[in-house]
């Protein structure tokens, strides 16, 4: 009698019983997945998504096991489980009830946004109202002009527009966009979105220095210049723009409320409430989303032939952006005379607040005693905005037009 | 078929810009109110350097 030896091995067994298309892409992707873990363990990449996101890639590619006589699986979320056979995968995949419950409806997007709401500073966005949103409009390029170009590549109107989602440079409103949008396409587009908002604060440096000359960069904005903005102040306004923006996109009321409750409960001073949406919430729903998105991402996700188009359209999205968050930056320049850091620009991209801090670290690199994180957190906030705004128009509209 | 989509972005742009100055006006007249109703000046000028 032979003794079945490797089959006590099922990651490796599973290797040879699959094409080996797909036994290539776990490999690969279990390398991407250590070298993604390496690069946030050096700070090249975002920490807090990419770790927990690394060891859910390694895992799901890795820990693969026949699950009936013919049929590989895992046991970590099946994103398309058919609504039959839900509980059973409830019940047996570890990572299902968080997506099930989490995911697919948003949740976790809600949760995170409330979670950045109640660490958000609004003073520079309610000091400069005008120059903010105006600057976090321009940095929407890349959401504008990719709609087209993935409609040019060959996508469906609704591909286009949650891929296009992924220049405004906000996780969850790609989460949630996606998830409306092209349901399908949800798991391939969360993760390029993800890991290149990830690679933002490696890759935006190399943007700003090839468009902003040393000395622009160098610009110092007095920190104690800054307007003082009341509490009261930020907490009406967290109220008034909630209500006028949920009227306006219902179909984004979610994003808008969870932001703005996180934004009034800071400024409502209510520090039990703070702490506990500013840590645990925020902290907990980063980990389990990278956690999940790093599951979710097998070898047959990354063998759909639209994956390679997604990553391209997402890389051209935030390009776009983050060229026209400093044009914008620049054009505030020439109106200011030179007083105004064209880098603020760049945080209008949004992607709270890594931008912000990729501005401030630029500007630092030029002249050690620009201080312009303060500033840059205005159009930061502003990009939020901007974003909920084009999510909305898109969901709702994109239907409407005749092609 | 991608002109189309060109024009539909170009309107989605504008109407962002709109209602992003809607937003912005929002804010200003939340400003102005609150620093009344506080009995206070505006001491700062938003947006003075636009």
């Amino acid at each position: 009698m032979s003794f079945p030896f490797w089959e006590f091995f099922q990651g490796i067994y599973t290797l040879f019983q699959t094409e080996a298309a797909i036994a290539g892409a776990r490999i690969f992707l279990i390398v991407l997945g250590f070298f993604l873990i390496y690069l946030a363990y050096k700070r090249v990449l975002e920490p807090l998504v990419m770790i927990p996101m690394g060891f859910g890639m390694i895992a799901v590619n890795a820990g693969v096991l026949m699950i009936e006589a013919t049929r590989t699986g895992t046991l970590f979320v099946e994103p398309l489980a058919p609504p039959e056979k839900l509980m059973y995968f409830l019940q047996v995949d570890f990572l299902q009830p968080i997506y099930t419950f989490t995911f697919s409806n948003g949740l976790i997007a809600c949760l995170i946004f409330m979670g950045v709401g109640a660490i958000t500073d609004l003073d520079y966005l309610l000091a400069k109202p005008v120059m903010s949103l105006l600057l976090a409009v321009c940095a929407e390029l890349g959401t504008i002009a990719t709609l087209p170009i993935a409609i040019a590549c060959g996508l469906l109107p609704e591909e286009a527009a949650a891929i296009a989602i992924v220049g405004g440079a906000d996780g969850p409103m790609v989460l949630y966009g996606s998830i409306i949008l092209a349901e399908h396409l949800f798991v391939p587009i969360a993760v390029v979105a993800y890991i290149y908002l990830s690679i933002i604060y490696a890759g935006y440096p190399y943007l700003i220095k090839l468009m902003i000359p040393k000395r622009l960069r160098g610009i110092e904005m007095d920190p104690f210049a800054m307007p003082k903005v009341s509490a009261t102040e930020k907490f009406a306004f967290s109220v008034a723009a909630c209500g006028i923006l949920c009227l306006l996109f219902p179909v984004a009321a979610p994003l808008f409320v969870s932001f703005f409750v996180g934004v009034a409960i800071k400024e409502a001073n209510i520090l039990r409430f703070v702490e506990f949406l500013s840590q645990p919430l925020l902290y907990g729903a980063t980990f389990f989303l990278g956690l999940t998105l790093g599951a979710l991402l097998s070898a047959e996700v990354i063998l759909n032939t639209k994956v390679l188009i997604l990553m391209l359209l997402g890389m051209v999205a935030l390009l776009l952006s983050g060229i026209g968050g400093l044009a914008g930056g620049l054009i505030c320049y020439r109106l200011s005379n030179g007083k105004f850091n064209p880098l603020v620009g760049i945080a209008a991209v949004s992607c709270i607040p890594t931008t912000a801090k990729v501005a401030q670290k630029c500007a630092a690199e030029a002249n050690s005693r620009a201080m312009i994180l303060p500033y840059a957190m205005g159009p930061c906030v502003a990009g939020v905005i901007t974003s909920a705004i084009i999510t909305g128009i898109y969901v709702s509209a994109i239907g409407f037009v005749k092609w | 078929m991608v002109v189309k989509f060109i024009e539909f972005a170009l309107v989605t742009y504008a109407f962002t810009l709109l209602i992003a100055l809607l937003v912005a006006g929002i804010i200003r007249v939340i400003y102005i109110a609150v620093r009344k109703r506080a009995g206070g000046g505006t001491e700062t000028e938003p947006d003075k350097e636009l």
